[in-house]
């Protein structure tokens, strides 16, 4: 049984004839543990999509399960409770929560659900992602590397069902990109993470079990390459 | 008079206080009864409530992933199972061309009706052939292991230049019968956590293939470049190269590029590569251009100081 | 059972405070303004409800709601018993103070006041108290006016005072010559006695006890009831309960009340005020934390992109202001109180609703009062910020820049004036816009308001407010001095000359009669000194005052009556005036029959008597003339030559 799962995904913006077809009708699955890429152009609708899975927004039609919980169906309070339980974020400009520290950015999903943080699980993740140092700094302190990496800590913190990633190289020169690529693709790995990742770079797609190109709202193209 | 009434409001007070508590409390064990009964019928179906900024609703989805978690072991379990029948199955596969090719030289030389020369070439090639069966079988159970956690690779850390020159000699032969020259720049040692057996097979996998796919009288540049997290080895030849659209495909046992038509191989070699670099928290990119250039950076985790 | 979460969101509160430093002063300062404003408020209007209460008091010159003249001793045991009844205090006349020539007319009585009639109901009304109330047989108090009357302006305690006295009403002869020890004094604005027509003296209950006086025969129980409303109804009610009989009468305490509903006007009217403070203190938080929101939208956007619910993020906001309360409302409440004691005498006096000293008010309903409306204020400015953090769409806080321009109306021209551009971007929010602009109306608003108060208070206007004139002319030596024409012409003509008015009065007897003046009597200030007279006595002295004033003096008075004087008529002389604030006593009269100057033990006057209908009334103590035991009448100063 996939983890997540979208059926007949629509969704539009405006109205006839200026209307804009974000997503027009996309069907994905996801497997527990799979780390999928989903290619495109910018304004091919990726972004959309990868809002969808995550309920940050809701679709014209079709539907989204992720985890059991069909998103289509919940409220606003509801969404926000699973996005804390079952998604793990990393957008391409960190969102970092700029008035907390680095480790109470991390710890921050958890606590949201008032779950007592598992010091182990999360100092191995920090000592892993090389933050062991930057722990006390604020995000203003830290390079956008290092930024990214806080992020990544913070989407994994909550052991959560899926990981969404929105273009997470993308305001990172190469060097930095590799770096945190590997940290997600090693963590991924390491944590049997689910992963569904953005990106318009071809190059990166290499680390993913399974590449979705999408054009215009649509899929075009499936699988390895 | 005042007395008995505070005292007769008091006592209903506290007993409407234990009734409530008490029923409160009741609610909440049926609640957590239903969860942990349907943690035993692995049932995962979810009413909405599940999401609510509530006890209960946690107890729910905390049980919703002990349910989960089984379901992964089983499933992980049922997936090593299915990478073995297909080891088997693709081990088969691939060892049908060069075995039938020994049956049928072993086969003509048995009839006996040939020439010397002939003799002495079948007999080339029947060799050719169990060797080729030899080391394929040596890579299939390497691999075989690794893929199912037989062999546990134990990164620890330990310089890079040593594994990295491991490797080189290990190639230099064949390197040198291509007129290659393997150029490496220099860089200061660094403690990088790998495997070096392992680690060096794998370095020693890329160079093979570097050499195989470049011409004669060629050149392979070695680097190395330190990041926050990750140290990078970069190996490049300058041979036929890789189109864009292979580079996903490259790693998968045993796909042979377009490319490598009249090269021989398996499609096990970056296979194998790839697999222990992952299994040691690092990752292979590939980068080319056909014609110019080919770019392999393997990645390996830096020691935190 | 709730989510056990509390912490992070206690955590993101105290942070968003420690990273909005600025705007945190901004609020603070306004929740502090609000409060000071309120507390402030409500300062002055519950001690202009206490002063004037207070001023009530100190004109009744006693707390007690009733009296009930000549009780017995059961019926004041009984009285001790009732349910309505929550005080009781008793006191009886000792003697009469023979008067020296330098004491003048005004009439002293000495007095016996027990202990919870001096400390519950008689020492409340008086102010400035120095010394104990009378205890050996030879000591008193006294008021300060009756001490300057007696020719004594630095007293001391324990200074030798004579007295001259009769006990007997009857046998006014037989008097008694003692020298009394001052035990203390006080500063009395019981209406009678700064009238100086008629005083107290207190005695000890030695003293009362050694001439036999008793309650009974020479003195009253004052009472005070439950319930200040009901005293008519609990006056007849006493009637019944003591089975009193006719000679025991129950008279209720007139408050003389300077009020006329001025105070609750201004009572109302700082209500209005009030509310205007609390909106616009709701207003300027509303806005403060409004564009404070607008500019963490995608602060508020990710944390619900991270699961943060809307609920929560409520919380974080109203947490903020709730602890910037905990700072602004104390702040507000220590400056509330500094402005209480500096200002509000000052504003009360200038509110013109007391013309005794202003009393502060502490109340606890001030500072509850400050408290719990700022709060409600804070509150519900930041509810509706809240709701629109809360309300952050996660994927627009993502891609926000502020709010979209409508571009249809705007004609772009090749060269954009930089005016032009300035006022585009002004209202480029219209909506917030218009909350700006009338917070900044609003505030501008209140500033005026103040800063027009504080001006109206000068000395200058104050004393033109509250005096007719600069100067008053008294004629004491007369013949010697006539206020004749050439005199007149004399002071129209001094420099500086602005106006004059001419006021001339003269004693005068009044026809008395039960039907007529029953109910002043009854009422009547000096009610307990001549409580004993009987209606033949009444009949002989009804003497007061009668003046005549000019016609124009009427037209200033007449803006502040609520029945004004036909002055033409009042001029020609068709009918005269009563003074008093209580005209609801002189229902029952309707003709005047007016004797100028006193008139003689037997009755037979020379002068003749005048008859003239009762037109109207004046405030008492108009042009302060005092009265006697007659009101004092008006009549214009045409007829009065």
């Amino acid at each position: 049984m996939p983890i997540l799962s979208a059926q007949g995904l629509k969704k539009y913006y405006g109205k006839e004839p200026n209307i804009v077809r974000a997503l027009d009708g996309v069907d994905i699955a996801v497997e527990s543990g799979e780390f999928v890429a989903v290619v495109g152009m910018s304004g091919s609708g990726k972004s959309t999509l990868l809002h969808m899975l995550g309920g940050l927004d809701k679709p014209t039609d079709g539907k989204v399960i992720v985890d059991g919980y069909e998103l289509t169906k919940m409220s606003d309070e509801q969404l926000a409770i699973f996005r804390r339980r079952n998604v793990g974020f990393v957008f391409q400009n960190y969102n970092l929560v700029p008035i907390l520290n680095v480790y109470e950015n991390i710890v921050l999903p958890i606590e949201l659900d008032g779950n007592t943080v598992d010091e182990i699980f999360i100092n191995e993740i920090i000592d892993m992602l090389g933050l062991s140092e930057k722990r006390d700094n604020l995000p203003n302190m830290l390079s956008g590397g290092q930024q990214q990496r806080v992020a990544i800590a913070r989407s994994l913190a909550a052991k959560p069902s899926i990981l969404l990633a929105d273009e997470p190289t993308g305001n990172l020169d190469t060097k930095t990109s590799q770096d945190v690529l590997g940290v997600l693709k090693m963590t991924s790995t390491k944590f049997h993470q689910t992963i569904v990742m953005i990106t318009h770079n071809e190059q990166i797609t290499q680390l993913a079990d399974r590449v979705i190109h999408i054009e215009d709202g649509k899929i075009v193209r499936e699988g390895r390459g | 008079m005042a007395l008995a009434v505070t005292v007769i409001i008091a006592i209903a007070v506290c007993f409407l206080t234990v009734l409530f508590s008490y029923r409160y409390i009741r609610k909440n064990f049926d609640s957590i009864d239903r969860v942990l009964d349907s943690v035993l019928a692995r049932n995962t179906d979810l009413s909405l409530e599940a999401a609510a900024d509530s006890r209960i609703s946690k107890l729910t989805h905390k049980a919703v992933k002990i349910i989960q978690m089984s379901e992964m072991d089983i499933s992980k379990i049922r997936q090593e199972k299915e990478i073995i029948q297909s080891f088997i199955s693709d081990m088969s596969h691939q060892m049908k061309t060069p075995l039938s090719s020994v049956a049928m030289y072993t086969d003509l030389l048995l009839e006996g009706n040939i020439t010397e020369a002939e003799g002495q070439e079948f007999l080339l090639r029947i060799k050719n052939g169990t060797e080729k069966l030899q080391w394929m079988m040596d890579s299939l159970v390497k691999m075989s292991r690794l893929e199912v956690g037989a062999i546990e690779l134990s990164p620890v850390p330990l310089g890079i230049k040593q594994t990295i020159a491991d490797s080189i000699s290990t190639v230099y032969g064949a390197a040198a019968r291509k007129n290659i020259f393997i150029h490496t720049a220099y860089f200061e040692d660094v403690l990088l956590l790998h495997d070096r057996k392992w680690t060096s097979e794998a370095i020693t996998n890329i160079l093979e293939n570097a050499i195989k796919y470049s011409l004669p009288d060629n050149k392979i540049d070695i680097s190395l470049e330190t990041l926050p997290i990750y140290t990078k080895i970069r190996i490049t030849d300058y041979g036929i190269g890789i189109a864009p659209d292979e580079w996903n495909s490259i790693f998968k046992r045993f796909y042979r590029g377009r490319n490598a038509k009249g090269v021989d191989g398996a499609g096990l070699g970056l296979y194998l590569a790839s697999l222990i670099f992952e299994k040691q928290g690092g990752y292979i990119l590939v980068d080319s251009k056909p014609g110019i250039y080919t770019t392999f950076s393997m990645f390996l985790q830096n020691c935190k100081k | 059972m709730k989510n056990n979460n509390s912490t992070v969101i206690r955590r993101l509160t105290g942070r968003s405070l420690k990273f909005n430093k600025k705007r945190n002063f901004f609020i603070i300062t306004a929740i502090a303004l609000t409060t000071l404003l309120i507390g402030s408020v409500f300062s002055i209007g519950l001690s202009l409800v206490e002063s004037v209460k207070m001023n009530q008091i100190r004109f009744a010159g006693t707390l007690a709601h009733a009296a009930v003249g000549h009780p017995t001793a059961s019926q004041i045991e009984q009285l001790n018993k009732l349910d309505y009844v929550k005080v009781v205090g008793t006191g009886n006349n000792v003697g009469f103070v023979k008067n020296t020539p330098q004491m003048g007319k005004i009439s002293l009585t000495l007095h016996y006041f027990d202990k919870t009639e001096w400390e519950k109901l008689r020492s409340p009304a008086f102010v400035d108290i120095v010394g104990n109330y009378p205890e050996k047989e030879n000591e008193i108090m006294v008021s300060l006016a009756v001490l300057k009357q007696l020719g004594i302006d630095t007293p001391y305690i324990g200074m030798e005072i004579p007295l001259t006295y009769y006990t007997d009403s009857e046998n006014k002869d037989a008097l008694i010559s003692e020298s009394f020890r001052l035990s203390g004094w006080f500063t009395s604005y019981g209406f009678v006695q700064s009238m100086n027509t008629a005083d107290v003296i207190l005695v000890s209950q030695e003293l009362s006890q050694k001439y036999g006086k008793t309650v009974e025969n020479d003195g009253s129980a004052a009472l005070m009831f439950d319930n200040e409303s009901r005293i008519p109804e609990y006056c007849s009610a006493l009637v019944s309960d003591l089975g009193l009989s006719e000679n025991q009468p129950v008279v209720a305490v007139e408050t003389y009340g300077t009020d006329n509903g001025h105070s609750t006007a201004t009572l109302i009217a700082l209500c209005a005020i009030a509310v205007f403070l609390i909106f616009t203190g709701y207003l300027l938080i509303y806005n403060i934390l409004y564009i404070s929101v607008s500019s963490d939208v995608r602060f508020y956007g990710l944390l619900k992109t991270l699961g943060t619910t809307p609920k929560q993020i409520k919380r974080i906001i109203v947490g903020q202001i709730l602890r910037l309360c905990l700072i602004g409302i104390p702040i507000g409440m220590i400056l509330a109180l500094l402005f209480s004691l500096k200002f509000v005498p000052f504003l009360i006096s200038e509110l013109g609703a007391v013309s005794t000293e202003a009393v502060v008010s502490f109340s606890p309903f001030i500072y509850s009062g400050a408290v719990v409306f700022p709060l409600l204020t804070a509150i519900l400015g930041a509810l509706k910020p809240a709701k629109k953090a809360a309300g952050i769409s996660p994927i627009e806080a993502q891609r926000y820049t502020g709010v979209e321009v409508k571009m249809e109306n705007i004609r772009l021209s090749a060269h954009g004036k930089p005016y032009k551009m300035a006022f585009r971007n002004i209202f480029r929010d219209k909506k917030r816009a218009g909350v700006v602009l009338l917070s900044l109306f609003l505030g501008i608003t209140t500033f005026l308001t103040i800063t027009t108060l504080v001006f109206s208070m000068n000395i200058a206007k104050y004393i033109e407010s509250t005096f007719e004139s600069d100067f008053v002319l008294e004629n004491s030596a007369w013949p010697a001095q006539k206020f004749d024409k050439a005199f007149i012409d004399k002071l129209e003509s001094l420099p500086g000359f602005e106006a004059l008015s001419l006021t001339t009065w003269e004693r005068m007897s009044l026809d008395y009669s039960s039907d007529a003046f029953g109910k002043y009597i009854a009422n009547h200030p000096m009610r307990d000194q001549i409580a004993n007279l009987t209606e033949k006595d009444i009949y002989k002295n009804f003497n007061g005052f009668i003046a005549g004033v000019d016609a124009n003096a009427l037209i200033k008075l007449n803006k502040t009556l609520d029945k004004p004087i036909d002055i033409d008529a009042f001029e020609r002389g068709e009918f005269a005036l009563i003074s008093t604030d209580n005209p609801d006593l002189f229902s029952n009269v309707h003709k005047l029959t007016v004797s100028p100057s006193y008139r003689s033990e037997n009755d037979n006057t020379g002068s003749p008597k005048i008859n003239i209908p009762l037109g109207g009334f004046v405030p008492f103590g108009y042009k302060g003339i005092g009265s006697g035991l007659a009101p004092t009448v008006f009549i214009s100063n045409a007829l009065m030559r």
